[in-house]
């Protein structure tokens, strides 16, 4: 093999060496905070979706604060009731048809002290006796109806100058927090917020957000809270650290972050099919092969000039050795520079020199 | 800017990579004939022959394969519009060519008769798994004949001269290393053109036609333009047309063949309108160069030279 291929191809392989080295150190380095930023991106997701939920909550505790208010003012409630279809009483009535329309509320009852039904406006969905709340708003529950519609179910005491005297429960229609799960905006094309209801140990688990993934669980669906992927059941219990090795429901790896809301008893969980995410490094490791190999040709031309600057004087000393045993005894190499090839030039020529000198001619015949 | 200096990078890496790949490809395998014992004449239009070609080969076929078919076309149309304009254009201005060299009026004939197949491929296209047949088949065919004596096809290099070089390794395992080196550095560099050519013209907005016409052809046809320049130096560039001819034969012949035969190749209408007439016409130029049996000197070079530039002008 020719010197000119032989460096070329040692320096290719020492630069082909040392870019994989410095790759593998910069593709790990890279991804690893590539990797890092996008958790935290779902982090913060999570983070701000959880608050919007928290806001839409805040705003249904005020409407049943307010109507609660409305309720007592229009009259001693006691006095209302007892008077059956009175005038007053058609005034509530139409107030809280009213309210509920502008509010999107799904449904109203309002029930007296010992917990019998005073009126209902809408269509309830949780029929079950009228439990007093414990406190003065409480949260009752989350259901899913037949036309797989989201409803929080709300109550609040009414007290008319300090004494209890009835209760009013509300029924919400939760399309303002599903619109804020299906919101997928930054979750790219396999992303997906998750939004269960319960979650307590040994119950049955609600999805109530879209998926976008054929085949999964979907809205509505009751899960036993054994069934949920052990990630899943963490996120349902309370909020952990955002993950890049979780496994979803469907079986796929997803790089995750979740928030407990115990105000509702809601798991929010913000994920994204590892492999999209994935991609991104695999783009990196791939500009960073073609960055390697595509440097490295210019390891290929340094070789080859080396390669040409140390090959010609040697060519030439060989060339000079051919027309000499071709008979041109004063051929003599060029004798030009300091280094070896230049030494082995003038040796040669020394060499040349006694053996064409008539005396050792002589002593050779 | 990042994108568009990585792509620039791949297109330069992938050239070195398709020039060393071609050149240890052919070496190893003149050094396997050298040890196998095979013609010489079999060897040239073989090994050397093809060897020199795997770069363009290479590309065509895996721009065709990865869905950039205008890149397979643009290289052969672009290769062939080059040859003729730049890579003779250019020594042209140094020294003259004589064009009353033997065999010539036959081999610029053969070459417009093979461009007028390939226009005719072009207009009935995809180019389909037949036409690359029916091309190889007249590449073998003139090979054979050219190997009894019959015809004369140019660039077939004198392979004696060849296996006699310095630099032929003589151990078994050094010549499977060269050859197993070519094999992988030529689709890693023909990888590196084809993405970074189709990256270059997305970041400038243009038609991957014209990345595969002007850059990919023109780097594909630098090894040429070295040789007939340095010939050119040498005060003996008649060696250019016949490197040129065989140059623009193989690649009809041998790369789109070879490539169609791997998969179907659309040609797009912008080569038809277009480029193809441009690779015709300069071809003409040089039949009709040939048929006056007179010499093409520095006017005609220059004439060669605008051409290309005004071509490549109009390209973007």
């Amino acid at each position: 093999m020719d010197i000119r291929t032989k460096l070329s191809l040692l320096l290719v392989a020492v630069s082909l060496i040392s870019m994989g080295l410095l790759g593998a150190f910069a593709y790990r380095t890279s991804a690893g905070m590539l990797q890092e930023i996008s958790i935290r991106q779902l982090d913060a997701l999570a983070e701000g979706k959880k608050r919007d939920l928290l806001k839409v909550q805040q705003n249904w505790r005020r409407t049943i604060h307010l109507l609660t208010r409305h309720v007592v003012s229009q009259g001693r409630f006691n006095g209302i009731i007892s008077s059956e279809k009175t005038a007053a009483s058609q005034t509530l009535m139409n107030l809280i048809s009213l309210y509920a329309e502008v509010n999107g509320i799904a449904s109203v009852k309002i029930f007296d002290a010992t917990g019998a039904e005073w009126v209902t406006v809408g269509q309830p969905s949780l029929a079950k006796q009228h439990l007093m709340p414990s406190t003065d708003i409480e949260y009752r529950g989350t259901i899913v109806t037949d036309a797989q519609a989201v409803q929080v179910v709300m109550a609040a005491r009414i007290i008319d100058q300090g004494k209890l005297v009835g209760g009013l429960e509300l029924t919400y229609d939760a399309r303002d927090l599903i619109s804020i799960a299906e919101n997928l905006t930054g979750l790219g094309t396999t992303g997906e917020v998750l939004m269960f209801s319960g979650g307590l140990e040994g119950s049955a688990v609600t999805l109530l957000s879209r998926r976008r993934h054929i085949g999964a669980v979907q809205q509505g669906q009751k899960l036993e809270f054994a069934e949920m992927s052990a990630d899943i059941q963490a996120a349902l219990k309370n909020d952990v650290e955002p993950s890049s090795q979780v496994m979803d429901d469907r079986g796929q790896l997803v790089w995750m972050a979740s928030r407990y809301i115990p105000e509702l008893e809601w798991g929010l969980v913000v994920k994204v099919d590892a492999s999209e995410e994935e991609v991104r490094s695999e783009l990196l490791l791939t500009a960073l092969v073609d960055i390697g190999l595509s440097v490295s040709a210019f390891a290929i031309l340094g070789g080859a000039l080396l390669g040409l600057y140390f090959a010609r004087p040697v060519q030439q000393l060989v060339d000079v050795v051919q027309r000499f045993n071709a008979g041109e005894n004063d051929v003599r190499a060029t004798i030009q520079g300091d280094d070896e090839i230049t030494y082995l030039a003038a040796t040669l020529n020394d060499y040349l020199d006694t053996v064409s000198s008539p005396s050792k001619r002589t002593d050779d015949a | 800017m990042m994108p568009e200096f990585l792509d620039t990078l791949k297109l330069f890496g992938g050239f070195v990579y398709l020039l060393m790949g071609g050149e240890l490809l052919v070496r190893g395998a003149l050094a396997f004939s050298k040890r196998t014992r095979i013609p010489a004449v079999v060897v040239g239009m073989t090994v050397v022959a093809m060897g020199t070609s795997a770069p363009e080969l290479m590309i065509s076929i895996l721009a065709a394969l990865s869905g950039h078919p205008d890149v397979a076309v643009g290289n052969v149309i672009g290769s062939n519009i080059a040859n003729v304009l730049l890579v003779l254009g250019v020594p042209l201005l140094l020294y003259p060519i004589a064009t009353n060299q033997p065999g010539l009026r036959w081999q610029t004939s053969l070459m417009i008769a093979v461009s007028i197949f390939f226009i005719v491929l072009c207009y009935f296209q995809p180019i389909t798994i037949f036409g690359g047949i029916s091309l190889v088949s007249v590449l073998v065919v003139f090979l054979i004949a050219s190997a009894r004596g019959v015809a004369i096809l140019p660039n077939v290099e004198d392979a004696e001269e060849e296996l006699k070089g310095i630099g032929l390794p003589s151990h078994p395992s050094t010549i499977l290393l060269l050859i197993v080196l070519g094999c992988i550095a030529l689709p890693l560099g023909a990888d590196l053109v084809v993405r970074g050519g189709v990256g270059l013209a997305a970041s400038w907005g243009i038609k991957e036609s014209v990345i595969g016409l002007s850059l990919v052809a023109l780097g594909t046809s630098l090894p040429e333009l070295s040789t007939t320049l340095v010939a050119a130096f040498h005060k003996n560039s008649d060696v250019a047309i016949g490197n040129v001819i065989g140059s623009n034969l193989f690649n009809i012949l041998a790369i789109l063949g070879i490539t169609a035969i791997l998969t179907d190749i659309p040609v797009s209408a912008d080569f038809m309108e277009f480029d193809i007439w441009v690779m015709l016409a300069a071809s003409l130029t040089l039949w009709v160069a040939a048929l006056l049996k007179g010499s093409l000197g520095r006017l005609m070079g220059a004439f060669y030279l605008g051409s290309y530039l005004l071509y490549i002008w109009i390209l973007f």
